[in-house]
């Protein structure tokens, strides 16, 4: 199928469609087997658990269960560890609104009016409207995704690899700009998540790189044995820290019922709006929920009635900020899918597990896969029908998993992760890279280094350094190439400007640093 | 306990660690194999030794960062030492699981391996420690075993269960 040729215009002409309908069939095909069915429910329920779950969340869900995946065909795989990427943007509103902790970061905003509608008996509905929101939310971010992936994908059907290596560096750049905290610290990881790709054969050359004589390195480290490393030990070992291991919370079971969706539906502007507001951010490689949904949650607090009184228990901040962070993910697998850059975290491990099921994302996967890539956009919008009513019709079950104590949680994610990363090659040197990366994934935290850039380093790596030597090898005039292209050259410019922002961002910090120190070490309360 | 400006420069070591191991590389083994040099195509060093020159560069950043920090800042973090002792123990129940998993086999290491990290945790009922610990361990192993076919280590004694 040609679609990506077929259509050469990015407008939304009758071809445009035609060919989205061409994806949207070869998808379903694939998609309604038993398989990719079943495991995209399982993992929307999924999802939940480890969104409601204070410190896991959907990047933990799909990186502890990504080992599962991988053995799956692949619609089913990515039906899998898409759906928990959706449920678990979601499951974090219910611990929020129960019990004041957001479960994931992406359900933070969700606390200014969700405990307080809990507090005024009815967190039941609070717990409604936020699932509703979250699966409308998403549907219209996947609405997005279908029309506008391809379009992205056809364009880049024209990029050579100078653009894919300006791509990439800007994938890197982005994502350490907006995902804030210290810009240094964030391009040391980004960095170092370049270098580690680096072990093993060399594709051009086929020499070996940093081996140390040892065949378990002849291919390199296995991204998943290091992505649970780097999160899942360096988590569990946080949550070790904490005193509440044996504690049991005390949480009152909540049954939201099929009305909480006309009690979202009348917030239909508020709902179009916030989710128009988190696909955009979440097509921004680096900006993801968290921005997105205190943004919507502001904008939606400025755009008030008289009466609404947010902050207060008002139903439009569940909506604002929920809608805003599941329409987000549809917003991250636009780049995700059609380039090959990965919008977050979240969306780096989806292109792994792509990448390990043999598909490399990108303007070929559109042309040469359209039946994987329609896949994944019916499970996407799938994956948000189920999560409305296995979200409102299960809560009492969610509520209960907030009840079992870390006691038990700890030792049971850590065996995951060693069945799981065990069972990738059935390597023991798998074993010891993940404890290794455990150790680092600490001492990183520790030193408030964000992990994230380094698996998206890990991720773009390979992509980065094949383009950078292609790119030489076709030109004539060295690096110049880079800027011989139009587009070659606009993207030069963005990453010079990312660059520019960075430097200004951390002179700032430092001046901030050094300001706030100051005041802190003189004031009273400190 | 560590301070924040502490763990700071352990990362900022290791980060100049892993930059030593490339050039260290690069000058013998990639050289030996003659992939120290040349074009695009031949020389596999070009690549990660921009990335180490790079991270060198925001290693000095950094460590002016520090330093200009270490003047001013006065207060740190401090984390009580028996939460850290928690973590610490768990790391290492953990390190000496993943040791003896291929030479005791699955069933055997990991039922007190669980045991072991909910004791760590504060539990002290032992017959919910062993029922939880067995439960936990046998739970898993007929999902991965019985579900995904995945062979569990067997051990030197070939303790299987057949589900």
């Amino acid at each position: 199928m040609s679609c990506c040729r077929s259509a050469s215009g990015t407008s939304l002409s009758p071809g445009r469609c035609a060919v989205i309908l061409d994806f949207l069939s070869a998808g379903l095909d694939v998609f309604l087997s038993p398989l990719a069915l079943g495991f995209t429910f399982v993992g929307i329920i999924v999802g939940l658990v480890v969104g409601a779950m204070p410190g896991l969340g959907p990047l933990m869900g799909i990186i502890l269960l990504l080992p599962v995946a991988i053995g799956l065909p692949p619609v089913a795989a990515m039906g899998f560890l898409i759906a928990i990427f959706v449920g678990g943007s979601c499951g974090g509103s219910i611990s929020a609104i129960l019990l004041r902790i957001p479960g994931t970061p992406l359900a933070a905003a969700t606390l200014y009016d969700g405990y307080p509608l809990a507090q005024k008996g009815r967190a039941s509905d609070a717990i409604g409207i936020a699932i509703t929101s979250s699966a409308i939310g998403g549907l219209i971010g996947g609405v997005v995704l279908v029309f506008c992936a391809p379009i992205l994908a056809s364009l880049a059907a024209n990029f050579a690899p100078p653009e894919y290596t300006m791509l990439a560096i800007m994938g890197l750049f982005a994502i350490v700009v907006i995902s804030g905290g210290s810009i240094i610290k964030g391009l040391l990881a980004g960095s170092f998540g370049l270098l580690i790709s680096t072990v093993g054969t060399d594709s051009f050359s086929t020499g070996l790189r940093f081996t140390f004589g040892s065949h378990n390195l002849l291919n390199g480290f296995h991204i998943v044995a290091v992505v649970v490393g780097l999160f899942a030990i360096s988590e569990m070992a946080a949550q070790m820290m904490k005193r509440d291991l044996l504690k049991i919370p005390d949480v009152k079971v909540a049954r939201p019922g099929l009305h909480t969706i006309s009690l979202t539906l009348r917030h239909y502007v508020n709902l179009i709006r916030s989710s128009a507001i988190g696909t955009f951010f979440g097509a921004i490689p680096g900006a993801g929920g968290v921005i997105s949904s205190f943004t919507s949650y502001a904008v939606a607090k400025a755009a008030a009635k008289p009466g609404e009184e947010y902050g207060e228990g008002a139903e439009g901040g569940v909506v604002a900020t929920e809608s805003a962070n599941n329409s987000t993910v549809g917003g991250t697998l636009v780049p995700t899918l059609s380039l090959g850059i990965p919008g977050d975290a979240s969306s780096a491990m989806l292109l792994g597990a792509l990448l390990i099921l043999g598909f490399i994302p990108g303007p070929a996967m559109f042309e040469n896969n359209p039946d994987v890539v329609g896949g994944i956009f019916m499970v996407y919008l799938a994956s948000n029908v189920f999560l409305l009513f296995a979200g409102i019709l299960a809560t009492p079950i969610f509520v209960y998993v907030l009840r079992i104590p870390k006691v038990y949680l700890i030792p049971s994610i850590l065996l995951l992760c060693s069945i799981g990363t065990f069972a990738l090659q059935a390597s023991v040197f798998d074993l010891q890279v993940m404890l290794a990366f455990g150790l680092i994934g600490i001492l990183f935290r520790a030193a408030d280094y964000p992990l994230a850039p380094v698996v998206i380093g890990m991720i773009l790596g390979p992509i980065l350094e094949a383009n950078l030597r292609r790119s030489l090898l076709i030109s004539r005039e060295g690096y110049w190439i880079f800027l011989d292209r139009p587009v070659s050259a606009t993207l030069v410019a963005v990453n010079v400007l990312l660059l520019v922002a960075m430097a200004y961002l951390t002179i700032k910090r430092i001046r901030g640093t050094t300001k706030g120190d100051l005041e802190k070490a003189t004031s009273p309360e400190e | 306990m560590a301070s924040s400006r502490t763990l700071n420069l352990t990362a900022l070591g290791f980060l100049f660690a892993v930059i030593v191991i490339v050039f260290w590389q690069v000058e013998t083994d990639f050289k030996e194999q003659g992939i120290a040099s040349g074009g695009p195509y031949d020389d596999a060093s070009l690549y990660p030794r921009a990335i180490a020159i790079f991270i060198g560069v925001l290693l000095v950043f950094q460590l002016v960062i520090e330093s200009i920090r270490g003047r001013t800042t006065t207060l740190t973090e401090v984390i009580q030492a028996s939460d850290l002792g928690r973590a610490g123990m768990m790391l290492a129940v953990f390190a000496v699981y993943l040791m003896v998993l291929t030479t005791i086999g699955y069933h055997l290491a990991t039922a007190p391996m669980i045991c072991a990290i909910m004791w760590i945790c504060g539990m002290r009922n032992l017959p919910k420690l062993a029922i939880s610990s067995v439960a936990i361990a046998t739970s898993f192993a007929f999902v991965f075993e019985a579900f995904l076919n995945v062979v569990l280590p067997l051990g030197i004694w070939n303790i299987f269960i057949p589900w």
